[in-house]
């Protein structure tokens, strides 16, 4: 029998949501796999519901997709019952188009969204029979490659990944399955080893086997030592030079089981340089490069009518920074209403100008969501939040005033230099919040009041890449303090697993050998630890014994400016000293402004040769 | 606002959508084939759809059904038709598409049974078929007890036709089962069958070939059409 064959008749009907796993989405692309000689499937290490909400997925899909010579597939992480069931059939991890395992492909690309679905891409090797440590792998076995924010460190997982590809994918996926199909010509497969070996001359690919790492007496890391006489001594990451003109997809998938959002994506611009000193994705992403109001419009009504979605949604880290948005809203709108499709904005500014722009898109509405993060003014210039009491008052006055009747409030806890009052004002503004609320009451109901927090993660790449996390007692004693102080509000109070975030600030600043405790975490059937259903924390800390590792030394403990970082390899295009610049500012409570209007000197433009691209000067 | 009522099927590797995928995936497939579809008032518009009886994930549906109201009469059906064929799945085809009459009380309140077809092989059931068939019709009542709430259901009341033929070395029973009052899950026939001596069965193995309306004796199809 046929994987199919197996699928279809004992598999499927007995695994929860079988359409995760039958390919026929709408705009699939399923091609003559002998008619393409380089074959690749885009591995997503979570579940299909996350993956299928994944802009990058659709990006590299129909990029990929739209080139004769190649072709590619998806392959999700399978749920917990479906592994059970392949496990027990012997059957290998599938490609959802052809339903081939993933060994038959040429390369293996995973996306590293997010530090703690590292076990993850672990078993799906595993499942696809596929020895998950590179130097297991003999020379053809596919090609393991894997990029995505979480890539910005990749010493954790540098064992397991014959290559990185750091920053924006586009050009380098290309080039790297273009020289797949150099060294492989007529032959079944590439030679790892020798495509390897092309793959130094190509900008952006890291290959952690190149690599060396010498450590000095107290086991922090000495120097990074190139092991191949051509790799280079600093890998720089990738990005795209303009935006108006590259690939997008305005076809794309339609997921069959219901995602974890639902919609047609619109990129209106990459890059967000606001400068939030705790953010990532506001580091690595540099400069702002926008699309046009007159592309970004077309491409809305083909997504439209080549998906069917009800809604379209600008997704890029803070779109209504755009600076044509005045010109764009209205327009968008217009095309959205004619075709009864909605549009939504996930990500607010906290001002009164995002709440009156969202209230006329047409479609549903549910909360308003607002970030300002920490509690106090002191705070938020510290991590240069530019909001203000103000602000966050007038956006949700004009919230209300518009109708809405759900607020959520996103804080962080645990942000380097924190005291008690920066904790006892975040139980302030909630209680003003609550208040205005009141005014609103429809009869004995009250708008809703939902407050998030989440634990401060220390980020490769960010201002505050040196500071530590708080121990998890702290953090417990922090939340527990806050919680106790909100619920004299009656507002809602949750709060993210802060085992969860410990281990993520294990990873992200981890060096090569959590790698052994990763691998240790698997082995004892850790899968899916973002979610807490299957996180199990008890493991992972056995796995950390057995390792001989003391995840404080990653999680909690400060980095000094003259220490090598596992992360420095890796080259941002922002420079160390920046970084250093914008985290003693930050310890003196001075703020930043946004680089749309004064460039403060990060080096990324300079050193990766783009500019910021606005289609208005303001 | 004039209402349609389609037919479609649901089947091959369709037939593992669920009720609420498969809903999403006509929605979409008549937007993209641009029918026009009237929606609902207010913030959250949805096309007014009403659809017959959900089919469990894994079941397969020949004849199946849905009514859209649309803002205004459409002359080439035809037409219509194959191009929502073109924007739908592998698995799901629209068979027909027909003006509902006034007066008409809707899918929920018409539709009152439902022909369920279930395949058998050998490796199911080792023994001889009629007998088989003969077990499964003497059993004079049958408990079926739904594990979520432990709602009990008497499965055999819910049968009002049994039969059964072979084909190509396969064995089908066959039964006519109501729909609405009465009804039970068919998970309880499956059980029925199973208990009657074969191997566990799979909701995979079950098709609906049909939905009607029981009047006297006759069985009448959502679109008038009376079965034979
Ligand atoms: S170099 Fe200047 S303009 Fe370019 S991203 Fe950095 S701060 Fe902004």
């Amino acid at each position: 029998m046929t994987i199919e064959q197996v699928l279809w008749e004992n598999i499927l009907p007995r695994v929860r949501k079988p359409a995760r796993y039958l390919g026929t989405e709408w705009n699939a692309v399923c091609k003559n796999w002998d008619a393409v000689p380089i074959r690749m499937v885009f591995a997503f290490p979570d579940l299909y519901e996350v993956g299928m909400s994944h802009l990058g997925l659709q990006i590299l899909y129909g990029l990929v997709n739209s080139r004769d010579d190649f072709l590619m597939e998806r392959a999700f992480a399978p749920a917990l019952d479906m592994e059970g069931e392949l496990r027990r059939a012997g059957l290998p991890l599938f490609s959802l188009e052809s339903h081939r395992s993933l060994q038959d492909f040429d390369v293996i690309g995973f996306t590293l969204q997010y530090e703690l679905t590292f076990t993850n891409v672990l078993n799906m090797l595993d499942l696809s029979g596929i020895p998950y440590r590179a130097e297991d792998r003999h020379d053809h076995h596919p090609l393991v490659i894997a990029g995505g924010p979480s890539a910005f460190n990749p010493e954790p997982l540098a064992p397991f990944i014959d290559a990185f590809l750091i920053g924006e994918g586009e050009e380098g996926v290309l080039e790297i399955l273009e020289a797949v199909g150099e060294v492989k010509g007529d032959q079944p497969r590439a030679s790892r080893s020798q495509v390897l070996e092309r793959l130094i001359e190509v900008p952006g690919v890291y290959i952690p086997s190149f690599y060396r790492k010498e450590y000095t007496d107290d086991d922090k890391i000495k120097k990074i030592v190139p092991l191949h006489p051509r790799a280079p001594e600093r890998v720089r990451r990738r990005v795209l030079d303009k935006l108006e003109t590259a690939y997008f997809p305005t076809s794309p998938l339609v997921p069959l089981a219901e995602a974890v959002h639902e919609r047609g994506m619109l990129e209106v611009f990459r890059g967000c340089t606001r400068g939030c000193r705790f953010c990532q994705a506001g580091m690595i992403y540099r400069p702002v490069r926008e699309r046009s109001p007159e592309v970004l419009l077309s491409q809305a009504g083909e997504i439209i009518k080549n998906t069917g979605f009800e809604e379209v949604s600008l997704v890029s880290l803070s779109s209504l920074d755009y600076s044509s948005i005045q010109d764009l809203i209205p327009r968008l709108a217009g095309g959205c209403e004619a075709t009864r499709t909605g549009l939504s904005l996930p990500s607010l500014r906290v001002d009164s100008f995002s709440i009156e722009t969202a209230k006329n898109l047409p479609g549903r509405r549910t909360s308003v969501t607002l970030a300002p993060e920490a509690g106090s003014q002191r705070l938020r210039d510290v991590i240069n939040k530019g909001v203000t009491e103000n602000d966050l008052m007038d956006a949700v006055e004009a919230a209300l005033d518009a109708g809405w009747f759900a607020i959520k409030l996103y804080f962080m806890v645990g942000l380097p230099t924190e005291t008690r009052e920066d904790l006892e004002g975040i139980a302030d503004l909630v209680e003003k919040v609550v208040k205005v609320g009141k005014r609103y009451s429809r009869g004995r109901k009250r708008p809703r009041v939902t407050v998030s927090a989440s634990s401060f993660v220390p980020k490769a790449h960010t201002p505050f890449q040196w500071e530590g996390q708080d121990k998890r007692d702290l953090l417990k004693e922090k939340h527990e303090y806050l919680r106790s102080l909100i619920k004299k509000s009656k507002a809602e109070y949750n709060w993210h697993n802060i085992e969860t975030s410990f281990l993520e600030a294990c990873f992200a600043r981890g060096d090569r050998k959590m790698a052994a405790v990763l691998e240790g975490a698997f082995l004892r059937g850790c899968r899916f630890d973002g979610w807490t259903e299957h996180f199990r924390f008890p493991l992972w800390m056995e796995s950390f014994q057995a390792a001989e590792i003391d995840p404080d030394d990653y999680a909690t403990s400060r980095f000094t400016y003259d220490q090598v970082l596992p992360w420095d390899i890796i080259d941002s295009g922002v420079s160390k000293e920046y970084l250093v610049r914008e985290h003693q500012r930050a310890l003196a409570g001075e703020t930043t402004p946004d680089c749309r209007q004064v460039c403060g000197k990060c080096g990324a433009c300079a050193s990766l040769g783009v500019t910021t691209h606005l289609f208005k000067e303001r | 606002m004039p209402k349609y009522r389609l037919e479609y099927a649901k089947q091959d590797i369709a037939r593992f959508l669920s009720h609420r995928e498969l809903m999403t995936t006509l929605q979409r497939a008549l937007r993209r084939a641009s029918f026009p579809l009237t929606y609902s008032k207010g913030y959250n518009q949805r096309p007014k759809f009403s659809f017959g009886p959900p089919l469990g994930v894994g079941a397969a549906g020949l004849r199946e059904y849905m009514d859209l109201e649309l803002d205004e009469d459409i002359q080439t059906i035809e037409d219509y038709l194959e191009r929502l064929n073109r924007q739908l799945l592998s698995g799901i085809r629209a068979h027909r598409l027909v003006l509902v009459p006034p007066g008409d009380i809707g899918l929920g309140k018409l539709i009152n049974c439902a022909r369920y077809l279930v395949e058998l092989s050998s490796d199911d059931y080792a023994a001889d078929w009629d007998q088989l068939f003969n077990d499964i019709k003497s059993v004079e009542s049958w408990y079926y007890e739904r594990p979520h709430d432990g709602k009990v259901f008497d499965v055999s009341a819910a049968i009002i036709e049994s039969g059964c033929y072979h084909e190509g070395g396969r064995f089908y029973l066959e039964f006519l089962m109501k729909v609405g009052r009465g009804e039970v899950p068919v998970r309880g026939l499956l059980d029925l069958i199973i208990k009657a001596g074969t191997k566990p069965l799979l909701l995979s193995r079950l098709t609906r070939t049909g939905l009607f309306r029981l009047e006297g004796n006759r069985l009448i199809d959502p679109l008038g059409q009376i079965e034979n």
